[in-house]
C-alpha cells in the first residue's frame, strides 16, 4: 500500500493506494499514529486509488476517526470508489463519517467550518 | 631427524662402510649439520674425502690411499651422498604428512565429538563450550571463549579453561561487538597488532584469533582463541571456521527447535481458546411456538470474531442476536465475548433492541474506543404471543427476509453504523408481524463475501435467490441448502471468513421443533 501526504495549512490530505485489508492496515494505522503526535487531527482521506477494503480496514480508518474527534477534528472520506462505497453502505459507515466526492470537496468542509469559527 | 635415520638406515650404512674398508678406507662416518658424528667412527687422523647429504648434513671417508690425488673415489661418494640425501627427504615428507594426518584425524574426531554432542543434549551453552574445548585443543591456544549475542547485547558463554568472570569480560564483549560488525574472523599475531586491535587490550594477550559463528548472514556468537606459543598459522583459522560453521548450525536447529516449541504451545492455546468460544455459543437453541429455528457458526480459523445468541428478557420475550467482529484471530475472538457478553446482560434490561445495541455500545466505545475495533450486530426481540418482531441493525448485513404473502426475499438494510463506532446508537427499531411461511435469515458477510477462485463474490442477490428457492423447506434444510449454495461456488477457495447464521421460519401452531445448532 503507497501512502502520500499533503498539508494544506491545518489540513492533512492523506493518499491511499492499492488494497487496503490486514496486511496492509498496520502501515496506514503508523501514519495515523504519526500525524496525532504531530498534532494533525484534520485529515482527508483519499481513497479514489484503493480498490479493495476490508473489516480491518475499516477499523484503522474508524480508529482515526476517533482519534482525530477526540482532538477536535475530524477524518473525512474523499473518492470512494463504488465496490468501496458498497461496503461503506452495507456497514452504515457511511453515516459515521463524511464522504465526499474528491479531495477538494471535503477540504472546502474543513475550510468552510474553519470560516464559520 | 639424522639419528632417526641412522637408526632406521643402519644396516644400509653399515654395508657401505664395510665396502670402503675393502678399498682401503680407514674409517667411514656420517656428520649432521654440526659437526657431530651419528654413524661411523676413525675420523681422528688421515687424508679425508667428504660430500655433502642435502642440507643434512655429510659423508666422510678417511684414511684411502691416494685420496686427494687421483679423487676416484669423489663420485661413488658423492653419488651415495645423493642417494642418502633422496631417502632422507622422503623420510622428512612422510613424517610431516604423518603429523597432518594426525591433525586432520584430531580434527575429524572433534567434529565426531562435537557433532555427537550436539545430539545427545539439547542445552545450547553446553553444546558450545564443549565446541570450545575442542577449538582450544586442536589449536593448541592457552585460553579461549565464546560470546553469544542476545537481545540486549553480548553475553559471555564459556570460557576454556574455566576463568572467573573479570575485567576481561569487557574486552571480550568489545571484540565480539566488533567481529559481528566486520562479519569476518580477525587474526592477531603479536602484542602490537592486538593493540592495533583494541587499544585496551588486557596486557596478558599476546595473540588473538576472532571467529564469527553465523547464522545465515548474521554473526550470533563469537569463538575467541587467546595466546599460543606459536602464531596462529591458516591451518588454524581454517580449523576454527569449520568448527564455527558446524556451532552455527546447532545455534540454527537449537532456534528452529525452540519455535517449533512455541509454535505447538501457540496452537494448543488457540485450539482451547476454540473450544472455550464454541462453548459459549448456545448449545441447544430454543423451543418456541410457532417458530421453527436453525442456526450455525463456522470460524474460518481456530477462532473466530462472530457469534450468534439466543436469551429471554424478562417480559418473555426471545432475544436473538448476532454479531460479527472487526478484524480476525485472537484479538476478533476476544472482543467478540466481550460483545456477546454485554448483550446478554443488557438483554434482560430492555424490551427494545435499539436500548439493548445502545446499552452495549455505551461499554464499548468508551473503554475500547482506542483499539479502533467495532462490531456489526443484528439484534430482535420476538413476541410469540403476538407475532411480532422488532429488531434493530447497527451495521450488519445481510438481514434477509423472505415474506411469504408475496413471496419475495427483502434486504433489511441497516440504519446506523456498528457498535463502537459512534458514542451514541443511530439504529432505530423496527417491527414486523410474522406471518406463516415468513422466514428471516441474519448471516455474516462470511457468506456473501466468499470469492471463487476468479475472485467473483457470491453477493446478497445469490443469497435471496437460494432462501426464496428453498423458503418451503424447513429451517435446517433452509441453512444446508445456503451452506452448501456457497460452498459450491467457492469450489477449492478456502473459506476466508467465518460463516454465521440464523435461520428463523414461522411454522404453524405445531410446527416448533428447533433443528441442531
Amino acid at each position: 500500500m503507497d501512502i502520500t501526504t499533503e498539508e494544506i495549512k491545518e489540513v492533512t490530505i492523506v493518499r491511499l493506494a492499492g488494497r487496503f485489508d490486514a496486511y496492509t492496515a498496520p502501515t496506514v494505522k503508523e501514519k495515523f499514529l504519526e500525524l496525532q503526535a504531530a498534532g494533525r487531527a484534520k485529515l482527508v482521506v483519499d481513497l479514489s486509488a484503493v480498490d479493495f477494503v476490508d473489516s480491518t480496514g475499516l477499523a484503522t480508518l474508524v480508529a482515526g476517526l476517533k482519534q482525530c474527534r477526540q482532538a477536535g477534528g475530524d477524518l473525512k472520506l474523499a473518492g470512494l470508489r463504488s465496490r468501496v462505497r458498497v461496503i461503506f453502505e452495507l456497514t452504515r459507515l457511511d453515516w459515521a463519517f463524511q464522504i465526499h466526492e474528491n479531495e477538494m470537496a471535503a477540504l472546502s468542509e474543513f475550510q468552510g467550518a474553519d470560516d464559520v469559527a | 631427524m639424522l639419528r632417526k635415520f641412522v637408526s632406521r638406515n643402519r644396516q644400509l650404512l653399515e654395508t657401505l662402510a664395510r665396502s670402503w674398508r675393502t678399498v682401503g678406507a680407514q674409517g667411514f662416518a656420517l656428520v649432521d649439520a654440526d659437526g657431530h658424528v651419528v654413524f661411523g667412527n676413525g675420523l681422528s687422523a688421515g687424508e679425508e674425502l667428504s660430500a655433502p647429504v642435502g642440507p643434512y648434513g655429510s659423508l666422510r671417508v678417511i684414511g684411502l690411499p691416494g685420496a686427494g690425488q687421483t679423487n676416484s673415489f669423489g663420485p661413488q661418494l658423492t653419488s651415495q651422498a645423493q642417494l642418502l640425501a633422496q631417502i632422507l627427504k622422503r623420510e622428512v615428507e612422510l613424517e610431516s604428512m604423518t603429523v597432518e594426518l594426525m591433525g586432520a584425524y584430531d580434527q575429524l574426531v572433534a567434529m565426531y565429538n562435537i557433532s555427537q554432542a550436539a545430539r545427545s543434549c539439547l542445552d545450547l551453552e553446553g553444546l558450545l563450550s564443549s565446541l570450545l574445548k575442542e577449538a582450544v585443543h586442536l589449536t593448541g591456544a592457552e585460553q579461549g571463549f565464546i560470546a553469544l549475542r542476545h537481545e540486549d547485547g553480548w553475553k559471555k558463554l564459556a570460557c576454556e579453561p574455566a576463568s572467573p568472570d573479570g575485567e576481561k569480560d569487557l574486552a571480550i564483549i568489545t571484540l565480539a561487538q566488533m567481529i559481528r560488525d566486520r562479519g569476518r574472523p580477525l587474526v592477531c599475531n603479536s602484542r602490537e597488532e592486538c593493540l592495533n586491535v583494541l587499544p585496551t587490550m588486557p596486557p596478558e594477550i599476546e595473540r588473538l584469533a576472532l571467529t564469527p559463528i553465523k547464522v545465515g548472514d548474521e554473526v550470533v556468537a563469537v569463538i575467541g582463541l587467546v595466546n599460543k606459543a606459536e602464531v596462529f598459522t591458516a591451518g588454524n583459522q581454517k580449523l576454527v571456521g569449520a568448527l564455527a560453521e558446524e556451532a552455527g548450525a546447532i545455534i540454527e536447529r537449537t532456534h528452529l527447535q525452540e519455535q517449533m516449541v512455541v509454535q505447538e504451545r501457540m496452537q494448543r492455546e488457540l485450539e482451547i481458546a476454540a473450544s472455550i468460544q464454541m462453548g459459549l455459543l448456545p448449545s441447544s437453541l430454543p423451543h418456541v411456538e410457532g417458530l421453527d429455528i436453525a442456526a450455525i457458526c463456522h470460524p474460518a480459523n481456530e477462532v473466530g470474531g462472530d457469534f450468534f445468541d439466543f436469551v429471554y428478557n424478562a417480559d418473555g420475550l426471545l432475544g436473538m442476536a448476532l454479531g460479527d467482529v472487526t478484524n480476525k484471530g485472537v484479538p476478533a475472538a476476544l472482543f467478540m465475548v466481550v460483545s456477546r457478553t454485554l448483550l446478554r446482560a443488557a438483554a434482560p434490561l430492555h424490551s427494545s433492541p435499539r436500548r439493548v445495541l445502545e446499552h452495549a455500545n455505551n461499554d464499548i466505545y468508551d473503554d475500547l474506543s482506542g483499539v479502533g475495533m467495532f462490531v456489526t450486530i443484528f439484534f430482535a426481540y420476538y413476541n410469540p404471543r403476538t407475532r411480532e418482531l422488532t429488531y434493530a441493525n447497527a451495521g450488519h448485513a445481510p438481514v434477509l427476509f423472505y415474506r411469504n404473502a408475496t413471496g419475495t426475499c427483502e434486504f433489511w438494510k441497516a440504519d446506523g453504523p456498528p457498535v463502537g463506532v459512534l458514542p451514541e446508537i443511530m439504529s432505530k427499531d423496527h417491527t414486523t408481524h410474522l406471518e406463516e411461511g415468513d422466514v428471516l435469515v441474519v448471516m455474516s458477510d462470511g457468506f456473501n463475501e466468499a470469492a471463487n477462485s476468479q475472485g467473483e463474490r457470491f453477493g446478497i442477490q445469490r443469497l435471496q435467490e437460494v432462501i426464496a428457492a428453498n423458503a418451503s423447506r424447513s429451517a435446517g434444510k433452509i441453512r444446508a441448502a445456503l451452506l452448501s449454495a456457497v460452498e459450491t461456488f467457492a469450489e477449492s477457495t478456502p473459506q476466508a471468513d467465518d460463516q454465521t447464521v440464523i435461520v428463523l421460519k414461522v411454522t404453524g401452531a405445531q410446527g416448533n421443533r428447533g433443528t441442531g445448532a
